[in-house]
Parts: C-alpha cells; sequence; structure tokens
C-alpha cells in the first residue's frame, strides 16, 4: 500500500536500486496523468531517479522519500508541460463570446445559461471509478487544455505563474481554462451517465 | 452582498476551499441563490473538487493498470540507475 510509503525512511528505501520497484508505478502515474505521453512520462520519471540518487546527500532522512522523488518530479513535470507549451499555440485564436463578452467581463454573467449537471457530483466523488473517468476525459483534453487545468486546478498554481511559464495574458489563460472545464464536464457526463445507466 | 462577477473572479484567482470561509460562504449563498451564474458556477466547483479528489486518490490508491510502468521501461530505469551507481562512484 502506498501508505507504507509514508514512514520515515529505512536503509533500504535509501538505496536507489530499490526506487523503481517501490516507487516507480507511482511516480510514473504522477507524471503520465499531468504529461499525458507515456514516454515523456518515462523519461521524467528516469531523471527524477537520478536526480534523486545525485542528491540523496541533501534528503532529510526523516522525511518520507516518496515525498521528496514526487516534490523532485513535479519540477520536472512543471518543465516539460513549459517546454512543450512553446511547441503548440497556446494563444487562442477562436472567438469565444462567453467569455469575452461585455456580460461576463464586467458583471460575470455567461452569456449562455450553463445546464445543471446531470449526476449528483457529490456521489459521483465518492466513486472510486470515477476518477478512473476523470483521468480518461482528461487525457482525452488536448495539449493545451490539458497543460492548463493539469497546472491550475491539479498543481494549484497561481495565474501569475502560469501566465508567465506558458506565456499568455491572463485573459487567454481564462478562456482556456473555460474550454477545458466545458470539455471535461461534457466528458464525464456522457462516460458516468452510460456507466450509470448500464448499473 | 456579492455579485456574480466577484463570484467568478474569487473562482479565477483561488480554489474555493483556499478562499478565507467568510468569502466563502458569501459565495456559496450567492450561488445557490443566483439564477443567472449559479449553474456555472457550481461546474467550475464540481471541477475543482473533482481534482482535488483525484490528488487525493492518487496519494493513498495503488495506481490502475493503464498507469503501471512497462516491464522495458522498468529494467531501463533499473539499468541507469546502476550504471549511474557505478560510474558516479556511489
Amino acid at each position: 500500500m502506498i501508505d507504507d510509503h509514508t514512514h520515515i525512511p529505512s536503509p533500504e528505501d535509501l538505496d536507489p536500486t530499490n526506487w523503481v520497484k517501490d516507487h516507480g508505478d507511482y511516480l510514473f502515474r504522477f507524471a503520465l496523468v499531468r504529461l499525458k505521453d507515456r514516454a515523456a512520462a518515462e523519461d521524467a520519471v528516469q531523471e527524477t531517479f537520478l536526480a534523486g540518487m545525485k542528491a540523496i546527500e541533501r534528503f532529510d532522512k526523516r522525511k518520507p522519500i516518496r515525498a521528496w522523488l514526487t516534490g523532485i518530479l513535479k519540477f520536472k513535470v512543471v518543465d516539460r508541460i513549459r517546454i512543450a507549451a512553446r511547441e503548440f499555440n497556446v494563444e487562442d485564436d477562436e472567438q469565444i463570446t462567453m467569455m469575452t463578452g461585455t456580460a461576463f467581463r464586467y458583471f460575470g454573467i455567461p452569456d449562455r445559461q450553463t445546464q445543471p449537471l446531470k449526476f449528483d457530483p457529490r456521489h459521483a466523488l465518492e466513486q472510486k471509478e470515477f476518477m478512473t473517468y476523470f483521468t480518461k476525459c482528461l487525457a482525452g483534453l488536448d495539449d493545451r487544455l490539458n497543460a492548463v487545468f493539469v497546472l491550475r486546478e491539479i498543481e494549484g498554481e497561481s495565474t501569475e505563474f502560469i501566465c508567465k511559464e506558458l506565456s499568455i495574458s491572463a485573459n487567454n489563460l481564462w478562456v482556456i481554462l473555460h474550454r477545458a472545464r466545458q470539455r471535461l464536464r461534457m466528458c464525464l457526463e456522457l462516460n458516468w451517465l452510460r456507466k450509470e445507466s448500464c448499473e | 452582498m456579492l455579485f456574480c462577477r466577484q463570484v467568478a473572479r474569487a473562482l479565477a484567482e483561488n480554489r474555493h476551499w483556499e478562499l478565507p470561509w467568510y468569502r466563502r460562504w458569501a459565495m456559496e449563498v450567492h450561488i445557490s441563490l443566483c439564477r443567472v451564474c449559479g449553474n456555472y458556477h457550481r461546474q467550475v466547483i464540481f471541477l475543482q473538487d473533482a481534482a482535488r479528489s483525484y490528488v487525493k486518490h492518487e496519494t493513498h490508491d495503488e495506481p490502475e493498470k493503464q498507469f503501471r510502468l512497462s516491464p522495458d521501461a522498468r529494467n531501463r530505469m533499473q539499468d541507469a540507475l546502476l550504471r549511474a551507481r557505478n560510474t558516479g562512484g556511489l
């Protein structure tokens, strides 16, 4: 169980040759959900192990090693997202009236009335299977939407950080986040309702 | 009294649980009563909660099959670590 890795590390835990066995899958999922690409996720995990091995002297031995490795991996992942963001055009060229419209900008009123969710969100979030659909839908977003949503909602980075790192304006960030949410919501509704109707 | 715009701004700058309780409370009251922006902001909150649940799930549950390393990748990493240890004089 993962909880076993939160204790104070033993000498075996500190031996880097045990890391792939102990933390490989955990770190790989962390990277894959955020980067979407298996090869990139594998590279990030491998770099993390090597960086960890080099810096092991600086590791505070009273803390769990998994959290420390995850911290290193997080830096690598954010770095990769930033580099990948240079490849795809983060700037939005499509017109979105909903978010750039006067009503939203000045009064925070969405132009179109949003429909209520078609399932009970609290009930859904309590189900473990829901997370499978969530990761599936997240992976289904295109790179730009995925990168922004991951940084903002999963990593909890500030809007200033994201705007600076991905060189986008605050307004564009808002638009991209909005679109990511719409797509996620549609995908979750489709999948979750299908699952519920099958039961 | 809060306006839709203030709710939109609060949710854009923070995730809802990061707000101080009195702002969160005012925001929730607004959302539950507002016919104009209520549904929209409920959706934003739901997806913020989903992301938070996901992070919790990630820390506590074992990775599902599709999120595990392939045997090849595993071997490659193990080799890289051994090589680095031998050449790095560790």
